[in-house]
């Protein structure tokens, strides 16, 4: 069993034994979950970076196992396969999962209600976030995928808020609908394409579910594609062509994810209800499964497409970024504008993707890491305020410096990364972005440097948040009677710290993500830019 | 005087009867048990109220164990070609495999009437009740073994009518009657409609028998719009026994109104059996030609219609058995999606969407039924806070509505890919845009359903009791609905393509 496949049988392990052991003590629950997501990270550190490091070639650490063949009759086989594998983008995105569970874990330990069922869940969603970054087989990310979506609901649902049942239900739908249709072109794409190995090892034609031989080949285009096949260049559906209909498809539904402007609407729900710990794998982990989806599988698999609808992506980014912090300087409470904060930094993502070079790239990747961090110590930051007050609108606070001065650090630190400070690490995946669409020879000049507006309505809303909640003398306005505001306990400080010197450390030296990325990050890029001109000269 | 030459032919033909017996030795295993149960039931005498159902699963025992030997052993009869008493029926994997799904449900269901509490005080006595499932029973073995017009009407009535018995037969329950007569109604008007057709077919082409070369060559000579209105006549005794639109308003009042073992076992087994006998039926026609792309283009405006309506009608229900009534019309909608494609790869995906669709049905019946008759809840709304009491009630409505929605890692999911394959594989072959449509809505159909489908789990674990009273989720039906969830997981994650590779080998040459 490879190391990857340990990283997502550990949190299973761990949930099967958070079933099965007796007792009702919630702290052994917590110990267990706080245990198995370190165990995960170690092995990252441990064994996956160095194996990585060591490796070579586009995908690492590859783990294949034959899973399912059906026979097509005259037509030949389907085989679906495990297959995991590794490349820069994933490692970037897999390290930055492994750091937020164990702070999520910590966090959690908060919730008592319930703790068992909690963990399970927390470890199943665990499981399935990690095996959707692993998998390079289209049907095991499908199945990673809509597995995130049950330990979700019931994550949102059992332990949220007061509307928590609308809010889980809404996450749930509109995640299922952008991926319901994920199913038919996945199908239609197993029809398309064929592994050639295997075909010629077991002499007939055998269809594939695997990515590798899905994307493009450079300059030589699709090599593995059945001519005349409904994903074939030429191919139509309905009198469009089926490979530009499946790139908004598949677009649509993960844009849903990211989540972008006109899509993200269940976001504030989901996060204004969930549970803190929730709402940092939410923000942290779960929104960056959409900007991979649209590398690897859109981008990936439709090169072509991409480039031509390019402007669009770009668009698409630059309304989500102006929107989402217009629609967070409205807000009176501080958890929904981070959410919408949320939505205006993930555009800077599509921005750099659209970009279609190195630089737009590497800078979406980072970009998606950093405001990883970044959000999970904002939500973090909510957690605790709310832990103490139970009351999250901005207006009902003054002076909080006063009371909480090592809390103000922290946030200090959070909300400077926000707004792009530099030295601070969203500061350089934003002017790679940037860069990277500027020189973007598909993007009209105007997007990126609509996009500039949006920094500077980011800086509005948080500096004046802060300003009204810290400084000044200490008063307490809201409805709650007899609230005390201490500073950052034990539990707090183990959680806030690693992520405030994260994103100092990652702000003054980006090059440790930026070197495990760079070198493979570079090459997908070229390969999807080349594959677009040969198929679409 | 007969003449010597036809008093041979009649020689010929009654041995070629006598020859045939080999080939129904399941069938005849069920006609005796119901015999036995007959005379078992007049001699106990009020007495020994759980003789005959156990008698029957005896006998049910005893014919899928036959019917899975010959079809695991590849031991069918070698007369005739299988096709036994001058083509009236014809032995073959397909109907052995179908046999099993129809007695596995039948022994279920006489397991849990037997035991059921709601049948006892709302009925007289049980005796006909046990005897008329055999008979059922043995109609749904032919149903899945009819390759003859005729045969195919018979074995429909001879469903249908115990159908109506046992939708009835809780007297004292005011919705069972009502419910009977719906049935009764819609049950004759289709079957009306299907027989007008057939005696359309058997002017044309002088034959009832579909494997008679004269019926695919009038059909072929006949071919254009009137044959294309005629077959449809034919499919309306499918669709009433699938229960797709429009032939669909029996569903909800029967599976409200009968006794809820039958309830269950009407969402399974019929459904099942007239998606064999369509199967059968397709394989003769002469599908390459036009009537196909008129037959999936029908299939098409029917499936989506269906699948739609029910998915739609379902929201808005708040009695949990009417809900499930109709999502079981939304699920027939799903399945024709693989009928019509027409090829051996959607027939076997339809075969596999059945045997899943069997155990998530069944249970979810089961489970609305358990809970109206142990703690009289009948509504969505009031399954509120039971996963307090009872967290393995929590976890499997979860998993079967989740199977029934159509997502992994459940075999529901798996039903729906191979749907989808076998829809895909037709849409490159034949480009019919109706395969593509039927397609689009079945996936808009799943986002639909999660609404419905979610509710009861939901409402189970989110919410909280009104009364604090515990449940306790033991006996029979949890653990009939417990074993009922393995290989709804098992099928979800590993092996289902051997199984799909299994019924791809049944569905070979059908025609033969």
């Amino acid at each position: 069993m490879g190391m990857l496949t340990i990283l997502i049988a550990l949190p299973l392990l761990g949930m099967v034994l958070t079933l099965l052991l007796p007792g009702k003590n919630p702290g052994i629950f917590r110990a267990l979950a706080l245990g198995v997501t370190l165990a995960q990270l170690a092995l990252f550190l441990g064994g996956v970076l160095p194996g990585y490091q060591a490796g070579e070639g586009e995908f690492r650490l590859l783990e294949q196992l034959q899973w399912i063949r059906l026979d097509l009759g005259d037509l030949g086989l389907l085989n679906i396969e495990y297959h995991l594998g590794l490349d820069g983008m994933s490692l970037v995105l897999l390290l930055l999962s492994l750091v937020i569970f164990p702070i999520a874990a910590l966090s959690s330990f908060k919730i008592t209600k319930r703790v068992r069922a909690y963990f399970a869940l927390f470890l199943l969603l665990d499981a399935s976030v990690i095996g959707v970054f692993l998998s390079l087989d289209f049907f095991l990310f499908y199945i990673f995928y809509e597995f995130m979506l049950l330990p979700m609901f019931f994550l949102i649902g059992l332990w949220g808020g007061i509307r928590r049942e609308y809010a889980a239900l809404k996450f749930f739908l509109y995640t299922l609908f952008g991926s319901v249709f994920m199913l038919l072109i996945m199908v239609g794409l197993a029809f398309s394409f064929t592994d050639p190995a295997l075909s010629a090892e077991l002499g007939q034609a055998v269809y594939t579910f695997d990515w590798l031989h899905m994307m493009g080949d450079g300059s030589s285009g699709l090599p593995n594609v059945v001519a005349g096949s409904m994903f074939d260049v030429t191919g139509e559906l309905f009198g469009v062509g089926a490979r530009d209909l499946a790139f908004w498809v598949l677009f649509i539904g993960f844009a849903i994810k990211v989540p972008s402007v006109p899509f993200h609407t269940w976001l504030p729900d989901a996060h204004v209800e969930a549970p803190t710990p929730i709402s940092v794998i939410l923000a942290g982990i779960l929104l960056k499964v959409g900007g991979y989806g649209i590398i690897r599988i859109c981008y990936g698999i439709f090169p072509e497409s991409g480039l031509a609808f390019a402007n669009w992506v770009a668009v698409i980014g630059v309304v989500s970024i102006l929107y989402g912090a217009l629609v967070a300087m409205a807000q009176k409470d501080l958890k929904s504008m981070i959410a919408y904060s949320s939505v205006s930094h993930m555009g800077f993502v599509l921005l750099g993707i659209a970009g279609l070079n190195a630089t737009g790239m590497n800078g979406a990747v980072f970009q998606m890491f950093n405001h990883g961090i970044g959000s999970a110590a904002l939500f973090l930051i909510v957690g605790v305020l709310y832990d103490r007050t139970h009351d999250r609108t901005i207006a009902h606070y003054r002076g909080l410096w006063h009371r909480a001065p090592r809390f103000t650090v922290v946030v200090i630190i959070a909300f400077f990364a926000s707004l792009g400070l530099p030295g601070l690490n969203s500061f350089v995946s934003e002017m790679l972005v940037l860069f990277g669409s500027f020189s973007g020879e598909n993007v009209s000049r105007i997007v990126p440097a609509l996009a500039v507006l949006g920094i500077l309505l980011g800086a509005v809303y948080f500096l004046r948040t802060f300003r009204s909640m810290f400084f000044g003398e200490y008063a307490y306005t809201g409805t709650r009677e007899g609230i005390q505001i201490g500073d950052l306990n034990a539990r707090e400080y183990l959680m806030l710290l690693p992520l405030a010197a994260l994103i100092i450390l990652f702000g003054v030296l980006p090059s440790l993500v930026l070197d495990l990325q760079d070198v493979s990050v570079t090459a997908l890029t070229a390969r999807i830019v080349d594959t677009a001109n040969a198929l679409r000269p | 005087m007969m003449s010597a030459a036809t008093s041979t032919l009649l020689a010929e033909q009654l041995a070629a009867l006598g020859r045939s017996v080999g080939g129904i030795l399941p069938e005849i295993v069920v006609a005796a048990t119901f015999c036995i149960l007959v005379l078992a039931e007049l001699l106990r005498r009020g007495k020994r109220p759980l003789l005959l159902p156990y008698l029957g699963m005896a006998g049910l025992v005893a014919s899928a164990g036959l019917a899975g030997w010959i079809l695991f052993t590849d031991s069918f009869t070698p007369e005739e070609g299988g096709n036994l008493f001058l083509g009236m029926v014809r032995e073959d994997g397909l109907g052995r495999y179908f046999d099993l799904l129809f007695d596995f449900a039948a022994i279920l269901t006489l397991l849990v009437s037997a035991y059921s509490k709601q049948l006892r005080t709302q009925s007289r006595s049980l005796g006909e009740y046990f005897i008329i499932v055999l008979a059922m029973v043995l109609g749904l073995h032919f149903m899945g073994m009819a390759t003859n017009l005729l045969m195919m009407y018979l074995a429909l009535e001879m469903v249908s009518l115990p159908s109506y018995l046992l939708t009835a037969y809780t007297r004292l329950n005011g919705k069972s009657a009502e419910a009977a007569l719906k049935y009764v109604i819609y049950g004759s008007f289709s079957s009306g409609l299907m027989l007008y057709g057939i005696t359309w077919l058997y002017g044309i082409t002088g034959t009832l028998n579909l494997g008679d070369p004269a019926f695919a060559a009038g059909l072929e000579a006949a071919s254009g719009w009137p044959l294309f209105f005629i077959v449809l006549l034919v499919l309306s005794g499918f669709i009433f026994k699938i229960g797709a639109l429009p032939f669909h308003f029996w569903a909800p009042d029967v599976y409200e109104g009968a006794p809820y073992p039958i309830a269950a076992f009407f969402s399974v087994a019929p459904k099942a059996a007239g998606f064999a006998m369509l199967i059968r039926l397709c394989a003769f026609l002469p599908l390459d030609g036009a009537l196909g792309v008129q037959l999936t283009g029908a299939l098409a405006v029917i499936a989506v219609a269906t699948m739609t309506f029910g998915n739609l009608a379902a929201l808005r229900q708040t009695n949990f058995r009417r809900m499930l009534a109709y999502s079981s019309i939304a699920q027939a909608g799903y399945m024709l999606v693989g009928v019509m494609c027409f090829t051996e790869f959607g027939y076997a995906a339809t075969v596999f969407y059945l045997t899943v669709y069997v155990a998530m049905s069944f249970s979810a019946f089961l489970l609305a039924g358990w809970l109206s008759e142990q703690m009289g809840i009948e509504n969505v709304d009031d399954v509120r806070g039971l996963a307090v009491g009872a967290p393995l009630l929590a976890v499997l409505a979860v998993l079967f509505m989740v199977s029934l929605t159509g997502l992994p890692p459940t075999a529901g999911f798996i039903g729906k890919l191979e749907l989808f394959l076998a829809g895909f594989e037709a849409f490159q072959r034949s480009n019919h845009p109706g395969l593509m449509v039927a397609m689009i809505a079945m996936l808009l159909n799943t986002v639909v359903s999660l609404f419905y489908y979610l509710r009861i789990p939901t409402r189970m674990i989110f919410q909280n009791s009104p009364n604090k009273t515990p449940t306790r989720f033991r006996g029979l039906v949890p653990a009939v609905v417990t074993v009922l969830a393995l290989p709804v997981v098992w099928l979800g994650i590993i092996h289902y393509d051997q199984l799909i590779n299994f019924f791809a080998t049944l569905v070979v040459n059908l025609n033969g």
